[in-house]
C-alpha cells in the first residue's frame, strides 16, 4: 500500500486553470500606527533597541493586567466603515492559548466569536479597470507578538542552535481582515489578490491608522488557496501561506499555490492542509507544519477585559471623520491630473495613486510626479526589489530634481543618476549635483568647443544640416554628450550648430 | 475554618494589578484580620478605582470602618440562605450558625429564609470557571522571560520540552490538577458544555442573588459545611477538598460582597459564618451602589456572637496545644 | 465509563506544556474523571436561552487614552530572564514555526 501522494511538479498555470477553479481565502493584518501598544502604554515604535518598548504588560509580568487602547478600537471601526461592514453593537476580546516564545503570556489577546466588524465588501479595481467585489467576513482587533531570531544553524527557524527573543513589538495593535471564500475569480486570482490587498493598503492609508509599510510588516497576507475541479461546487483542501510581505509576493504566492495543487491533484494525490511559507528568492511556498491537536486555540472570553459597546452616536462621529472612499478618489484624482486612461490605469497598478498625489500636492506638477514614480523610481525599486514606496524617495526630492531640470542645471540622464546616489545616500539633489560637478555644461566656452570638435569630426553630418536635414543633428549630439560626459544641455547643443552654421532655428 | 475575619469584597472595589492571578473573573483581593474593625480598616486602604485594572469600580469608596462599628441591627431583614445548611453540614457548625442567628435576632434584626435554587450548581461552575481561567492566567509561567528555567533530563533540548520541564518542576499537584481541568474544559468540542454551561449558571446565580434581595437586606449563611480538615487529609481526594468551598462560591460566581466572622467551635476547630450583601444598591439595575459594601460590616458588629475573641492570650490557637477557646463575651468597640 | 482517559490527560498536558510522568498521568486520569464526573452536570442544568455571564461586573467600555507612558530600559526587561543575549531574552531551539 503506498502512501497518499502530496508531492508532485507544478503545472504550469495555463495548464492548472484548464483544469481548476481556484478559491482564495485571504487574511490580512495590519499594524495600527497608535502611539501605544493595543493593551498597554508603552510606545508602539518600529526599529528601536530590542526590550526598550516594553513595560510589565507587555512582558507578561505576573500581575500585571490589559486595558484596552481607545484609539486602536476607533480606529478599527473606521476600517470597519471604510469595509462596508456592520459593527458589532457588543464585542469582546478572547484569549487564544499556545505556548509559542514570542507571546509573552501564551496566549494572544483577540478577538474569536464577537469581532468588532464583520459582514462587509470590497470593490477592486483590476488592472483593466473592471470591478471585482470581495466579500469581507470580519475585522477583528487582536494583539501582535514579540519578534524571534534565530541564531546559529543557516538563521532560519529550521536547524537553529536558539533563539532570540525581542518584545518590542509584543502587544503591538493589530487588525486582522478575512474575506469570506473568493469565488470566480478564475485565472484572474493572483491579480485579484494582488489588487485586494493593494486596496486594503490604500484604504489604511487614506484613514491614516497604519504607515501601511509591507516591507515593515505593517501590512501582512495570509493566502489560502484551494483548488476545485472545473464546473465543481465544492471547495478542495487549501493550503495556508504566511506572512507574504510585498504586492507582488502575493501575486507570485497565489500562482505558485495553483500550480502546485494543480500538479498534486493531477496527479492523483491530494493537499495537505497546512501552513507554507513563501520564499522570496525561489518565488515558491514550502511546507511548514500541517494542521494538527495542537491548534487547539481553547478561546474563551478575556475576563481581564469588559466587552466593548458601540452606541450609534459614537459610529456616526467616526463615520463623519472616514476619508473619501477610495473609488471616488480615483476618478477626482484622474479628472484633477489630466492623465490618459492607460497612463492613469498604469498608475493605479502599480499602487503608486497615494505616492503620486503626495507629490502633486507638495507642488509637483501631475506629469513630473508621474514621470518619477513611474519611471526611474519604479525602476530602481524593482533593481532592488523594493515597493516603489519603500525607497524612501519623498516629493521634496523629486520636486528638487524636476527643479533642477526645469532650471536647465541637469538633463533627464543626469538627473535619473543624481536620484540613484540619492538613494544611496548622498545627500540631497542639489549637494550631489554640485558634489560629483554634475551640472550641465551651460558654459558656452566649453560647449562650443565640444561642437566645434564634433562638427569637425563628422563633416557628413554636418554638410546634411547644412542641406537642410535639421534631424541630422541628433548625430552630432552624441559625440557631444561624450565630450562632456553627458552634462551637455541637447537643446543648447543645437542652437549652437545651428548658429555655427547659420541657420535660423 | 482560621479563626479570622475574612473579607470577600465587592469583585472590582480592589484592584487587582499586582495580584498574582489565579481565575480573573473570580479573584477578588481581601483583607483577613483579627477583628472586623481592622478588616474594615485595611479595606479602606486597598480599596479604590485603579486604572490599570479594567476591572475596577470608579466609585467612591465608603466609610467601612464607620460601619463596622455600627451596632443597631433593629429592623435589618437578614436572609438565611435555604440552600446553604442541612445536609452535609457538620452538626457543631450549624449549632454555631443558630447561636449567630439567636444573637441577630435578639439585636432587633428580622430573620426571613431565601431560596437560592441555583446555588445547587454554583460548585461545578465554580470548578470548571476557575480552573479554565487559571489554566490560562498561569501560561506565562513558562521560565522564557522570568522565574525558574528547568532543563529536561535527557532528550533534545526544545523550548517545548524546557517548557514542559520548568512547569513540570514549578507547578505543585493541586496546581497541575486545576491547569489540566481547566485545559480539558476548554477545549475544542467541550467549551460549550463545560466553560459555556458553567457561564450560564453564573446569570442563573446572579438571578438568585437579585430575586434574595429582594426580600432580605443581608443574607447570611456558615462559611463552611465542616471545620478545617486536618492537614494532608484530603489530598487524595480532591472533590471532598472542593466540597468544602460550597458556601463561599456562589458569591465568588457572582461578585457579591461577604465576610465571613469567627462564631465559636465545633468539634474543637473554628466555624464561622457569612454575611452577603449585594452588590448592586438596587437589584436587577446592577449599578453598583457606592454605599453597598458597607451592608455586610453592618451585621458583623457586636451583637453577632464573635466569640473566638481576638483578645485571647494565646491568639491564634495552634494544635497539638489548641486551647478551649472560651465563649467570651468579648466585643469590639 | 470514566469521561477522562489517560490518553486524553497526556493531550492535555501537552497543551499545558506540563511534562507528566506515566504515573502522574494515571493519577490525574482517575482523579479528573471523579471530578469531571461531578461538574459536568451543570451542562443539565441550564437551558438554551439563559445567556452567559463571563464577568460579575455589568460594566463596558473601559479605555485608556493612547498616551505614551514609562518603559523599561533593557537591562531591566531582562533582569529577571533565566537567560539572555544581546539584549534579548535568549531560549533553546524551536522546533517548528507557528
Amino acid at each position: 500500500m503506498t502512501e497518499t501522494l502530496t508531492e508532485a511538479s507544478p503545472l504550469s498555470y495555463e495548464e492548472a486553470m484548464a483544469r481548476f477553479d481556484p478559491v482564495l481565502g485571504l487574511e490580512v493584518h495590519v499594524e495600527l500606527n497608535t502611539k501605544t501598544k493595543m493593551f498597554s502604554s508603552a510606545p508602539n515604535a518600529f526599529g528601536d533597541e530590542p526590550n526598550t518598548n516594553v513595560n510589565p504588560v507587555c512582558l507578561g509580568l505576573p500581575g500585571t493586567l490589559p486595558v484596552v487602547n481607545r484609539q486602536a478600537v476607533e480606529d478599527a471601526i473606521k476600517l470597519g466603515l471604510a469595509l462596508n461592514c456592520r459593527i458589532a453593537e457588543t464585542c469582546r476580546f478572547a484569549r487564544k492559548q499556545y505556548f509559542y516564545p514570542d507571546t509573552p503570556k501564551n496566549w494572544q489577546t483577540s478577538q474569536y466569536d464577537e469581532p468588532i466588524a464583520f459582514d462587509g465588501h470590497l470593490d477592486v479595481e483590476l488592472d483593466d479597470g473592471e470591478i471585482f467585489r470581495v466579500e469581507i467576513e470580519r475585522a477583528h482587533m487582536e494583539e501582535d507578538a514579540g519578534k524571534l531570531t534565530h541564531a546559529g544553524g543557516s538563521g532560519r527557524i529550521q536547524g537553529a542552535d536558539y533563539s532570540l527573543v525581542d518584545y518590542n513589538r509584543s502587544g503591538v495593535p493589530l487588525i486582522e481582515i478575512v474575506t469570506k471564500p473568493i469565488v470566480g475569480a478564475g485565472e484572474r486570482a493572483p491579480e485579484i489578490a494582488r489588487a485586494y490587498v493593494s486596496a486594503i493598503r490604500d484604504i489604511v492609508k487614506a484613514l491614516d491608522i497604519s504607515d501601511a509599510r509591507m516591507e515593515r510588516g505593517n501590512v501582512r497576507c495570509d493566502a489560502n488557496v484551494s483548488l476545485m475541479p472545473k464546473g465543481a461546487s465544492e471547495f478542495g483542501t487549501r493550503s495556508e501561506t504566511k506572512n507574504v510581505n510585498s504586492l507582488r509576493a502575493v501575486e507570485h504566492a497565489v500562482t505558485y499555490e495553483i500550480r502546485r495543487h494543480a500538479g498534486v491533484l493531477s496527479a492523483g494525490g491530494s493537499i495537505v492542509q497546512e501552513t507554507r511559507h513563501w520564499k522570496e528568492d525561489t518565488r515558491t511556498t514550502s511546507s511548514g507544519r500541517p494542521k494538527s491537536d495542537a491548534d487547539d486555540y481553547r478561546y474563551f472570553p478575556e475576563p481581564d477585559l469588559l466587552p466593548i459597546v458601540t452606541t450609534e452616536e459614537w459610529i456616526e462621529k467616526l463615520r463623519a471623520e472616514l476619508p473619501e472612499p477610495p473609488a471616488e478618489r480615483r476618478r477626482r484624482l484622474r479628472e484633477a491630473w489630466g492623465y490618459a486612461d492607460a497612463e492613469f490605469r498604469d498608475v493605479v497598478a502599480a499602487g503608486l495613486l497615494s505616492e503620486i498625489e503626495e507629490t502633486v500636492d507638495s507642488g509637483a506638477t501631475p506629469a513630473v510626479a508621474r514621470k518619477w514614480w513611474m519611471g526611474e523610481i519604479s525602476r530602481l525599486a524593482n533593481a532592488r526589489d523594493l515597493e516603489p514606496a519603500a525607497l524612501g524617495v519623498t516629493p521634496a526630492t523629486i520636486i528638487e530634481l524636476a527643479g533642477l531640470i526645469d532650471a536647465g542645471k541637469i538633463n533627464d540622464k543626469i538627473a535619473r543618476q543624481v536620484l540613484e546616489h540619492h538613494l544611496d545616500g548622498e545627500g540631497s539633489p542639489e549637494e550631489i549635483v554640485s558634489a560629483r560637478g554634475l551640472e550641465v555644461v551651460s558654459d558656452d566656452g566649453a560647449l562650443t568647443a565640444a561642437v566645434e570638435k564634433a562638427m569637425a569630426e563628422n563633416p557628413d553630418v554636418v554638410e546634411k544640416v547644412a542641406g537642410g536635414k535639421l534631424k541630422a543633428i541628433g548625430a552630432l549630439i552624441g559625440p557631444v554628450m561624450k565630450e562632456t560626459r553627458g552634462q551637455a544641455d541637447a537643446g543648447k547643443v543645437r542652437e549652437i550648430v545651428l548658429a555655427k552654421l547659420g541657420i535660423e532655428g | 475554618m482560621t479563626g479570622t475575619v475574612g473579607t470577600k469584597p465587592t469583585y472590582g472595589s480592589v484592584s487587582r494589578y499586582g495580584a498574582i492571578a489565579m481565575a480573573s473573573s473570580l479573584d477578588q483581593i481581601g483583607p483577613v484580620a483579627r477583628t472586623t474593625e481592622d478588616a474594615a480598616l485595611l479595606h479602606a486602604l486597598i480599596a479604590g478605582h485603579d486604572p490599570k485594572d479594567s476591572t475596577s469600580l470608579t466609585d467612591e469608596v465608603p466609610d467601612f470602618a464607620q460601619a463596622a462599628r455600627r451596632v443597631d441591627v433593629t429592623g435589618l431583614k437578614v436572609g438565611v440562605i435555604r440552600q446553604l445548611q442541612g445536609e452535609g453540614y457538620q452538626q457543631g457548625v450549624l449549632a454555631r450558625f443558630q447561636e449567630a442567628l439567636d444573637a441577630l435576632r435578639e439585636a432587633g434584626a428580622e430573620i426571613v429564609e431565601v431560596d437560592c435554587p441555583s446555588f445547587e450548581h454554583a460548585l461545578s461552575a465554580y470548578y470548571l470557571i476557575m480552573p479554565s481561567e487559571a489554566s490560562s492566567n498561569l501560561a506565562r509561567y513558562d521560565g522564557v522571560r522570568y522565574g525558574h528555567r528547568v532543563l529536561p533530563e535527557d532528550g533534545p533540548l526544545t523550548i517545548e520540552r524546557v517548557m514542559g520541564a520548568t512547569r513540570a518542576a514549578g507547578f505543585g499537584d493541586e496546581v497541575k490538577r486545576r491547569i489540566v481541568l481547566g485545559t480539558y474544559a476548554l477545549s475544542a468540542g467541550y467549551y460549550d458544555a463545560y466553560y459555556g454551561s458553567a457561564q450560564k449558571v453564573r446569570t442563573l446565580i446572579q438571578q438568585d442573588f437579585e430575586a434574595a434581595f429582594e426580600q432580605a437586606d443581608v443574607l447570611i449563611s456558615p462559611t463552611s459545611p465542616t471545620v478545617a480538615f486536618r492537614l494532608g487529609e484530603k489530598l487524595d481526594d480532591p472533590l471532598a477538598m472542593y466540597l468544602n468551598d460550597v458556601a463561599t462560591i456562589p458569591a465568588n460566581l457572582a461578585g457579591v460582597p461577604g465576610i465571613s466572622v469567627p462564631g465559636g467551635l465545633a468539634d474543637d476547630a473554628p466555624a464561622a459564618s457569612c454575611r452577603w450583601a449585594s452588590s448592586s444598591s438596587r437589584p436587577p439595575v446592577r449599578t453598583p451602589g457606592s454605599t453597598t459594601p458597607v451592608r455586610p460590616w453592618s451585621v458583623c458588629s457586636p451583637p453577632t456572637p464573635n466569640r473566638c475573641g481576638p483578645r485571647s492570650p494565646s491568639w491564634p490557637p495552634s494544635p497539638p496545644s489548641r486551647p478551649r477557646l472560651q465563649e467570651s463575651e468579648d466585643t469590639y468597640d | 465509563m470514566s469521561e477522562i482517559s489517560r490518553a486524553d490527560v497526556e493531550h492535555l498536558a501537552t497543551l499545558a506544556h506540563i511534562s507528566m510522568t506515566e504515573e502522574e498521568l494515571t493519577t490525574m486520569a482517575g482523579e479528573l474523571a471523579v471530578i469531571v464526573d461531578s461538574v459536568k452536570k451543570v451542562s443539565e442544568a441550564v437551558s438554551e436561552d439563559v445567556p452567559a455571564t463571563s464577568h460579575p461586573l455589568p460594566l463596558t467600555n473601559v479605555f485608556r487614552e493612547d498616551v505614551v507612558g514609562e518603559v523599561f530600559t533593557e537591562e531591566q526587561s531582562l533582569l529577571n530572564a533565566p537567560d539572555a543575549e544581546d539584549g534579548r531574552f535568549k531560549v533553546p531551539a524551536i522546533l517548528d514555526e507557528e
